[in-house]
């Protein structure tokens, strides 16, 4: 294995975009199976771009777009890093201008508090949860496990109630996800899986 | 050619193909302000505070010029894939070398880490307990015939597991070995949406099983 050569930057792109032919996929997976770091490496870079909707277009039923919102004084802030900041310097920019903040490279993320993904839950009292983020509504989805749509809502808050209308199966498993939804912004949570108790 | 921006393989080869210095220096300006969000994000995303994310970007950018931009111009001969995805590979590598030039070390490798590496547990013993085969890697009895036992499913599961494709294999060791939730794993690999794969796992994980039981294991019990 320490003599083992790994993979290519253009091997791992080509793999994470999806743009290998069947027999670089091949390749590409058999050795992953095999090297513990080319898939640590493979792990961390899909952290870093995202979600692949994100990379390459929306894809599927659920509208995933996570696009990062600009304040324009950060944007030009990057630009003045670019263009002012000295090779291998970290002194102080141009009056005016400022280093991104600490969060502005974070992709936009919603995090779901309940229930986590894979639980099994009971329908009575359902109640969805997650971690607030700054925007006015948010869309809750849920899905049947074949991608049917079920239930949508639009809320100010970030806790919602599964309606007694909405009848879920017994033993049946179930999507969701949430969206925020702001001008010219948007987030997601991960689709996370919830079981309904026999 | 693969799929690239026009824009983007027009930003590099301008950067590339220049003649004249002044030209060069300017497309090489043009080409950090529309990447410099992709560099920093990446050099933010290895840690350690603004100071040490801004030092590892002016060492990127430095090294992405060196030798008459050699690494940008290994991107022609490594498949022209998508130039950002491509782009991001190379600067997280860069940003890793960064770090070892500086530390002498792998980012990140703690004593802690190092021994968690050395009690990582095999992909035989946690798909084993995921299908409830028992507890294949408990202390161990002092019964031989549970021992026997043992050994002839870890075996089984063994063989089971050599005989899936590499993808299948990939993904059972991205959920079980690396323990990646299943969006995660549809993040990073082929493998279709997170839908897909919990049915594919599930498929995975029964096919297993049904195989064990053919084989005559329904458990490790003797």
């Amino acid at each position: 294995m320490e003599t083992m050569e790994h993979l290519t930057a253009g091997q791992l792109a080509g793999y994470l975009d999806a743009e290998l032919d069947a027999t670089q996929r091949l390749v590409v997976e058999s050795h992953l199976d095999a090297c513990v770091e080319c898939r640590g490496e493979l792990i961390d870079l899909a952290r870093i771009l995202g979600p692949k909707s994100a990379r390459a277009g929306s894809l599927g039923r659920i509208r995933a777009s996570a696009r990062w919102w600009v304040p324009a004084a950060v944007a030009a802030g990057l630009v003045g890093l670019a263009l002012f900041a000295p090779q291998g310097s970290t002194g102080p920019l141009p009056e005016g201008l400022e280093r991104p903040g600490a969060d502005f490279f974070e992709s936009a993320r919603i995090t779901t508090v309940a229930p986590f993904d894979g639980a099994t839950t009971s329908v009575s009292n359902l109640v969805f949860t997650w971690r607030a983020l700054a925007t006015e509504t948010y869309r809750l989805t849920l899905l049947t496990d074949t991608g049917e749509l079920i239930w949508t809502l639009d809320t100010p808050d970030t806790v919602a109630i599964l309606p007694r209308a909405i009848v879920l199966s017994p033993g049946a498993s179930y999507f969701w996800r949430v969206e925020a939804i702001a001008d010219g912004i948007s987030a997601t949570s991960d689709v996370q899986r919830l079981e309904i108790a026999r | 050619m693969g799929p690239m921006s026009g824009s983007h393989l027009l930003g590099l080869q301008a950067v590339l193909h220049a003649t004249d210095p002044l030209d060069q220096r300017e497309a090489w300006a043009v080409f950090v302000r529309e990447h410099s969000e992709l560099l920093l994000r990446v050099a933010r995303r290895m840690g350690g505070g603004h100071d040490a994310a801004m030092d590892r970007y002016a060492f990127v950018l430095e090294s992405l010029q060196q030798d008459d931009f050699r690494r940008l111009r290994c991107y022609f001969a490594d498949g022209e894939r998508k130039f950002s995805t491509w782009l991001t590979v190379v600067v997280r590598r860069l940003c890793l070398d960064h770090h070892r030039h500086r530390y002498g070390r792998p980012q990140g490798e703690t004593a802690a880490s190092a021994q968690r590496r050395a009690e990582r547990r095999n992909l035989v013993d946690l798909v084993s307990d995921e299908l409830s085969l028992g507890a294949l890697s408990a202390p161990g009895s002092d019964d031989p015939d549970l021992e026997i036992r043992r050994n002839e499913v870890s075996r089984a599961l063994e063989c089971a597991l050599a005989c899936l494709p590499a993808s299948e294999r990939l993904i059972l060791r991205l959920r079980f070995e690396d323990d990646l939730s299943v969006p995660e794993i549809a993040r990073a690999t082929s493998a279709g949406s997170p839908f897909r794969l919990y049915r594919r796992i599930d498929r995975l994980l029964r096919d297993l099983k049904a195989a064990l039981e053919e084989s005559g294991i329904d458990d490790a019990s003797p």
